[in-house]
């Protein structure tokens, strides 16, 4: 079955970068799917498209059928529950503490009125609990969360969005922020979450060896298009070589302007 | 590098040679520092405004001088502070507080909804803010005092008068300071928990205000202190607190018990300003 399906997607921002141009993906319940591509490729506003984010200025996305863009009120509050987002810099609330955090993806369900005043149901605050147990954290349940190091903020994070009990996990660039060693590990316990749970997850990822070593497709993008499509195992050296060309080169030239300027 | 380089070629060719073409330039520029008419003229203008206002507000030099006696007077009468009039001054410094921390709490629970729609990050759309900005900012031109009268006048003299007053201004003043804490919070939180589909009550309550509750008590205590200040005032037009004791003590020339008075409402500002610059250290 179809989870997530972007058909002739073009996006183009109010200032008109067009930042993706007809791009169609097709993603199936129970995969893990790799977006890689050199920066400005447009993968993070195909996040936003694909979240609800953002609008496509034309073409539509479906999540499960249902065209977020379309719907409003409480109607798009409930399908946004459905999908789980993990963002590069967490987007957690530093001051509160980490079950707290965790707590912000029950409210949707939550009690409209008691919930104002923190009060959850016993279940909301077993599952968010179980949750950080899951992810590691369970020491760290009545610690703020801005106490905590990047990797273990990333996994409250994380948690925060399983908590929705989501059908689609997507993730922008979830690791850039940590070091490669940190990296892997929060990589690979968001990989075994998605498993355990069943979930389908679409990750962004500027790591190529990360992507190959945890997802079953890999989907390259350069310049707001799809370049490819295709199992891990096919996803060649050259393929990647092809992906990132001429990037290299404007690195160089990036940085021979940095040493004039 | 270049850049630096190329300023200093330019002034080391600058310096030497003045070309006719250079020279006037350089007077034009040199006129350009001299006082335009306009300057002038303004200057004037706040010269004449400085002059009215201190005619019309009464100030007179040799006035002055000739009452500084009396002034010594005056104070030399304050001494000794009469000891009778302590426990009458410290039961109206407690009400005072009363009124204060009331009128201060109430006020800045009040405040929040109305900052909330006075804040364009919570509410965008423009009507509501500026119809919520437009209604603090006409509140917030009317002083406390004035306010102090209104109520009096409808809920009759007394403490409760001054509640109100100090209520209703706190709430207005704090307002417009909380719409300002939340128009430059940082909002990455506030949208996952949009994305997550938490409705807006519920992202105040659990992301926006857990992130900015330091900021707004660090506030509210500031203000605090200031409504100690308006509150021992509101006593002069009837609205309770220790002002009306004051008031009446100096009609009956009764300057000893004003002194202990004067000294009750010293001690107990500045022990509030030193608790809560303490407290107020460790929020922030
Ligand atoms: N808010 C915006 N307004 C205008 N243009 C934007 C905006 N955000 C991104 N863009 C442009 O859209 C294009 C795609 O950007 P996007 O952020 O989606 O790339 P990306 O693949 O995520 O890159 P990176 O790997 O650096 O995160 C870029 O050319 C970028 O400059
Ligand atoms: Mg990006």
């Amino acid at each position: 079955m179809t989870v997530l399906e972007a058909a002739d997607v073009t996006f183009r921002y109010p200032d008109g970068t067009q930042a993706l141009t007809e791009v169609s993906v097709r993603v199936e319940r129970g995969e893990i799917v790799a977006v890689l591509g050199p920066s400005g490729a447009g993968k993070s506003t195909l996040f936003k498209c694909f979240a609800g984010l953002e609008r496509p200025s034309a073409g539509a996305v479906a999540v499960e059928g249902v065209e977020l863009a379309a719907l409003h009120g409480r109607e798009r509050r409930l399908a946004q529950h459905r999908i789980g987002l993990v963002f590069q810099e967490f987007h957690l609330v530093g001051r509160a503490s980490v079950l707290s955090n965790v707590l912000v993806g029950r409210l949707a369900t939550a009690n409209a009125f008691t919930s104002l005043f923190h009060w959850m149901s016993r279940a909301d605050r077993t599952l968010a609990v179980e949750l950080l147990t899951r992810v590691g954290l369970g020491e760290q349940v009545r610690k703020r969360a801005d106490s905590l190091s990047g990797g273990q903020r990333q996994r409250v994070a994380l948690a925060r969005a399983l908590s929705q009990r989501p059908e689609l996990l997507l993730a922008d660039e979830p690791v850039a922020n940590l070091d490669p060693v940190l990296a892997a590990g929060v990589i690979d316990d968001i990989v075994r979450m998605v498993r355990e749970e069943g979930l389908t997850a679409v990750l962004n990822l500027h790591d190529v060896s990360l992507a190959r070593r945890v997802a079953q497709r890999v989907v390259g993008m350069r310049e707001g298009r799809i370049v490819f499509d295709l199992p891990v195992g096919e996803v060649t050296d050259p393929v990647l070589a092809d992906l990132y060309a001429n990037e290299e080169l404007a690195a160089n030239a990036a940085d021979r302007e940095e040493v004039a300027a | 590098m270049t850049a630096t380089l190329e300023k200093k070629g330019e002034a080391a060719t600058a310096e030497p040679r003045t070309q006719p073409g250079r020279r006037e330039e350089i007077d034009r520029l040199a006129r350009l520092r001299r006082p335009g008419w306009g300057t002038v003229a303004g200057a004037l203008a706040a010269v004449a405004v400085l002059g009215w206002s201190s005619t019309s507000s009464g100030f007179d030099g040799p006035a002055l001088v000739d009452g500084l006696p009396h002034v010594a007077d005056f104070v030399s009468r304050m001494f000794p502070p009469s000891w009778e009039e302590l426990p009458v001054a410290i039961e109206l410094m407690i009400e005072t507080l009363g009124i204060a921390i009331t009128g201060t709490v109430l006020g800045t629970l009040l405040s929040i909804p109305l900052a909330l729609l006075a804040a364009r990050n919570i509410f965008p759309q423009p009507w509501i803010r500026s119809s919520a900005r437009t209604f603090i900012n006409v509140f917030r031109a009317i002083p406390e005092l004035m306010w102090a009268l209104m109520f009096v006048a409808s809920v009759g003299l007394g403490a409760f008068a001054g509640t109100l007053a100090i209520t209703l201004g706190t709430s207005v003043g704090m307002a417009r300071l909380f719409a300002d804490i939340f128009e430059t919070a940082d909002m990455r939180a506030w949208d996952a928990a949009a994305a997550t589909g938490a409705r807006k009550s519920q992202r105040v309550a659990w992301v926006l205000l857990p992130q900015q509750i330091p900021t707004m008590a660090s506030y509210t205590l500031l203000v605090l202190d200031g409504n100690v200040r308006a509150a021992s005032l509101l006593g002069l037009v009837g609205a309770g607190g220790i002002g009306m004791e004051l008031n009446q003590q100096l009609r009956l020339f009764e300057y000893g018990s004003v002194m202990t008075i004067v000294l009750v409402v010293l001690v107990v500002i500045m022990s509030l300003d030193l608790i809560s610059s303490t407290v107020r250290k460790r929020f922030v």
